[in-house]
């Protein structure tokens, strides 16, 4: 299986000089790279307002008093850290493809990935498996170091069994701290998870969704003809179809309509979609897909 | 319509096997996807888990159950009973004697074989052709092989019925020569005749039969019509027949028509006699008319019928009362009153006697009795107890009181003659010459030689009448009409006194004679250059036929025959019975009548069963790439359509 560090130096180092966008800035724990909406002592200053009693003292702009004699605080902002929210869907549809497009192992490099440019600005990156339910979280990665764990993290990860129900485990999932949520599934759930992400975004995160479909399952290869049971993996429920290109044709415009009203739904609710191929190199979808849809900067 | 092989309609039963493979769901294999999620979204309808589905008709079933239909129907061989179509070759006879005349409902026998002959003509296939044979007096061909149908009408139309009989198996004779030259000859006879089974069954082309002719026909015809010449004088003989099946009564009129001259072209026919005359059914009766005007040449019986009669060729009739001035007999005799007696009684002759040495020229016979001949004659004659040394036949003596030992019983002239009872005195010692041939001999002697000495018939009796009691006996006067009949063939009877209409006369002009004049009845006198033997056919019309030997313009004889059709067989119109027209077409193993021909029509069902699959195949695999696996399968499971494949438009993508 292809770990989740299967990443070259080159790869690593454009990595590391990404890092995750976030819109709206939020307060942290800890020190970091972002600035915090809170004011803080950095050296940036950032605005006047007026003293209250119990201000501290030597934040009074004395400058300002002298000219004005009036008191004023100078108020400085705060650097802090972003917590990023990594849920990888580990269900039993993920586990479908081919070598490098199989769903599970692509989207596991993909949450590698977007793990790393997080840690390596200095935020904080938590990880957890969704199916049924939520599966597994792990610990709160903080710091270039805490990679390593995040990879073994990752690498431990196996297919769930039982039936994908993304809008439970997004919900349950909502009452972390505030932070961008990436969201890599294929959402082939009752719904797609839409209540489940709409709770994402009301509990105060940025929700982004990558869509991670095989390309077996955009385009239905030649040995899917005939006459045919589908069995379903999750739920073992089957469906007969004759299977001509009549039929097939049906299915490409399907699936594409589909995804369009998952777009929809996403842009609706200000959550950046991003569908993808699994067949697309992890590499240049990060450095391209990703960053033209602003996941990333 | 009928079914050759109906049994074969079980197999419909193999309906119900394809609408149970429409009713069984189908086996399919197992694929395993990641989520049916998709699929769904293409057929919401989901499908019970059970063996059996929901019947739902559809275009495919019905299309497999019409083609099962029609391949079923194929099987059990469907065919209509039609008129029998006609082959590529065609040849028509069809009949116009005289019954083909008789008057039937609207129009007569021959509109409705006309009818029938334009069916065919109708029915001819494309490219097909015909032969129009009419068979009357002679057969002969009324319209050559054409394709060309309006051509083959106007012949048809252009057919007239003829006064007399057909002949039919010169006419067949005729057709099967012509379809023996085609390929796939045919020849349709249609006749309201009896025809010889063998007649048929000997020709080489397949026959058919197609008979016209109602069932009850009415008719009182004239069949017989001679003059007979007795020592009190001429008397008429006249049969009347009725074919019927009823007893009728008619009236018989007699009439004497002035022969045509140039003076006198529309000279008045003169009442004779009239009587009335009851004919029984199925019968015949007979009236003899004596006290003929002595003046009277030609006669003429018109019959009128009581009521209804379908045949007005056969209600006149014509006989002359002599054929001609006869011939003209010289009889050079010492004195013979039996020879001059008997030669007086024959019809037709005109006796003149001569003595010895006074012989003159210019007749047709000499009679030369106990004389030797003139030197150089060169005429028929007939010689009785010739002289010796009389230049003709060797006579080496006498033989006394001879007993006639044998006669050449084929011997023409020996016809109706009994010499059994004859006795002889004597009779001359005759060697017989290398040109003649004794009929009745005594012994070794000769005693009737007959033969053609340089170009003209010669006759010998070798003893002296009065030597013998044969003019006693009634061979007499026969012996002599054949002797002068032998001499003269021409006025001896070989001119028939009445022929059938259509027949060829033989006409032999008189010696001397340049023109031969034939005023046939109704018409402008024909004039034909003498020959030595002539064939008068254009006798299609019945009546009194006039004939004169004329030289330079002077008329040497006048004479003629009479063209009547007496014939009971064309007079009795009732068809011909079925069973003699069937046997003839069984023998010659072919359909008789029109109507009985069977049309097959398992080619269009298969054709119609073969269609329909082709259609039910492409409305299958519309839209889908065409493969031999899938083809098979088809075949093979007709059931195996799966709801999607059998109609993707109901499957709406929501």
């Amino acid at each position: 299986m292809t770990p989740a560090n299967d990443f070259d130096e080159a790869f690593l180092r454009r990595l590391e000089r990404l890092s995750i966008a976030v819109r709206r800035n939020r307060a942290g724990q800890a020190v970091g790279h972002r600035r915090s909406p809170a004011r803080g002592s950095s050296v940036e200053f950032a605005d006047f307002r007026s003293y209250n009693v119990g201000d501290d003292l030597r934040r009074v702009d004395w400058n300002a008093y002298a000219r004005l004699e009036r008191l004023f605080l100078r108020l400085y902002h705060d650097d802090q850290n972003a917590t990023l929210h990594l849920l990888l869907d580990v269900s039993a549809s993920m586990d479908w493809g081919e070598g490098d497009a199989h769903k599970l192992r692509w989207a596991r490099r993909l949450v590698g990935a977007l793990g790393y440019v997080a840690l390596s600005e200095l935020d904080r990156v938590a990880v957890a498996t969704v199916a049924g339910s939520v599966v597994q979280r792990s610990t709160v990665f903080s710091g270039v170091r805490a990679a390593r764990r995040l990879f073994a993290f990752l690498n431990a990860q196996e297919t769930a069994t039982g039936v994908t129900d993304l809008d439970a485990a997004l919900a349950s999932y909502g009452n972390r701290a505030p932070g961008p949520a990436i969201l890599v599934s294929d959402l082939l759930c009752e719904g797609f998870g839409q209540t489940g992400m709409r709770a994402l975004r009301a509990g105060g995160h940025e929700v982004a969704v990558v869509h991670t479909l095989a390309p077996d399952e955009l385009d239905p290869g030649e040995d899917l003809r005939g006459d045919l049971r589908l069995v379903d993996r999750e739920s073992g429920k089957h469906r007969e179809v004759t299977l001509d290109e009549a039929l097939l044709a049906r299915y490409r415009a399907g699936v594409a309509a589909w995804r369009e009203e998952i777009g929809r739904a996403c842009l609706d609710r200000a959550i950046a979609y991003v569908p993808v191929s699994t067949a697309e190199p992890l590499e240049a979808f990060v450095l391209g897909a990703l960053r033209r849809e602003r996941v990333v900067a | 319509m009928g079914l050759l092989t109906p049994l074969a309609l079980g197999l419909a039963a193999l309906a119900v096997p394809i609408v149970v493979l429409y009713l069984l769901k189908i086996k399919r294999r197992d694929r395993v996807v990641p989520s049916t999620l998709l699929w769904d979204r293409l057929a919401r309808d989901v499908e019970a888990n059970a063996p059996w589905q929901r019947f739902r008709p559809n275009w495919l079933l019905f299309l497999q159950l019409l083609a099962l239909a029609a391949l079923v129907a194929a099987l059990a061989r469907p065919f209509l009973s039609v008129e029998a179509a006609l082959g590529a070759s065609t040849v028509v006879v069809v009949d116009v004697s005289a019954s083909m005349g008789a008057v039937e409902g609207d129009g007569t026998r021959l509109d409705a074989a006309k009818g029938e002959i334009r069916d065919l003509i109708a029915r001819m296939p494309d490219g097909g052709r015909m032969l129009l044979v009419a068979a009357g007096a002679q057969g002969r061909v009324a319209q050559p092989m054409t394709g060309d149908r309006d051509a083959l009408r106007d012949s048809l139309d252009a057919l007239n019925a003829e006064a007399g009989q057909a002949a039919i198996a010169d006419a067949l004779a005729l057709a099967a020569a012509a379809a023996a030259r085609l390929p796939d000859g045919e020849i349709v006879l249609v006749s309201d005749g009896d025809i010889p089974a063998s007649t048929i069954a000997d020709l080489a082309a397949p026959t058919r039969v197609v008979a016209v002719g109602g069932a009850d026909p009415l008719n009182l015809g004239i069949t017989t019509m001679a003059v007979r010449r007795g020592v009190a004088g001429a008397q008429l003989f006249v049969r009347v027949a009725n074919a019927g099946t009823a007893e009728r009564e008619a009236r018989i009129t007699l009439w004497s028509e002035p022969e045509p001259t140039p003076d006198d072209p529309d000279a008045a026919d003169v009442l004779v006699a009239a009587q009335d005359l009851t004919v029984p059914a199925h019968g015949d009766v007979a009236l003899t008319f004596a006290e003929l005007p002595p003046d009277a040449s030609v006669l003429r019986a018109d019959l009128a019928a009581g009521g209804r009669d379908d045949l007005t060729v056969d209600d006149t009739a014509w006989a002359r009362t002599r054929s001609g001035d006869g011939a003209r007999v010289l009889l050079v005799t010492a004195g013979n009153l039996f020879l001059e007696r008997g030669l007086g009684l024959l019809p037709d002759l005109a006796v003149s006697v001569a003595e010895p040495g006074a012989v003159a020229s210019g007749y047709d016979i000499y009679v030369f009795d106990g004389v030797a001949p003139t030197p150089g004659l060169a005429a028929p004659m007939l010689l009785l107890n010739p002289p010796v040394g009389n230049g003709v036949v060797e006579v080496s003596g006498a033989v006394e009181t001879p007993a006639i030992t044998g006669t050449a019983g084929a011997d023409p002239l020996l016809g109706g003659v009994d010499l059994s009872q004859t006795n002889l005195a004597a009779a001359a010692k005759l060697v017989t010459p290398s040109w003649a041939t004794a009929a009745v001999v005594a012994g070794p002697d000769p005693l009737l030689l007959s033969g053609t000495r340089d170009g003209a018939r010669v006759a010998v009796l070798a003893f002296d009448l009065h030597q013998s009691d044969l003019p006693l006996q009634t061979a007499f006067p026969v012996l002599l009409a054949n002797l002068t009949g032998f001499l003269l063939p021409e006025t001896g009877g070989a001119t028939p006194a009445t022929v059938s209409p259509g027949a060829v006369v033989p006409l032999r002009p008189r010696a001397g004679a340049d023109t031969v004049e034939v005023t046939p009845p109704g018409s402008d006198p024909l004039r034909i250059p003498a020959q030595t033997e002539l064939l008068f056919a254009d006798t299609a019309r019945p009546g009194s036929y006039l004939v004169r030997d004329l030289a330079a313009e002077t008329p040497l004889r006048a004479g003629g025959f009479t063209v009547n059709l007496l014939d009971a067989a064309e007079s009795d119109l009732h068809p011909a019975p079925d069973a003699a027209v069937a046997g003839a077409a069984a023998r010659a193993g072919t359909a008789l009548r029109s109507g009985d021909a069977r049309r097959f029509l398992w080619w269009p069902a298969i054709a119609l069963g073969v269609a329909v699959l082709a259609l039910e195949w492409w409305a299958f695999y519309r839209g889908r790439l065409p493969g031999v696996g899938r083809m098979a399968t088809m075949v093979a499971f007709p059931g195996r359509r799966s709801r999607a494949g059998r109609n993707p438009s109901r499957l709406p993508f929501r």
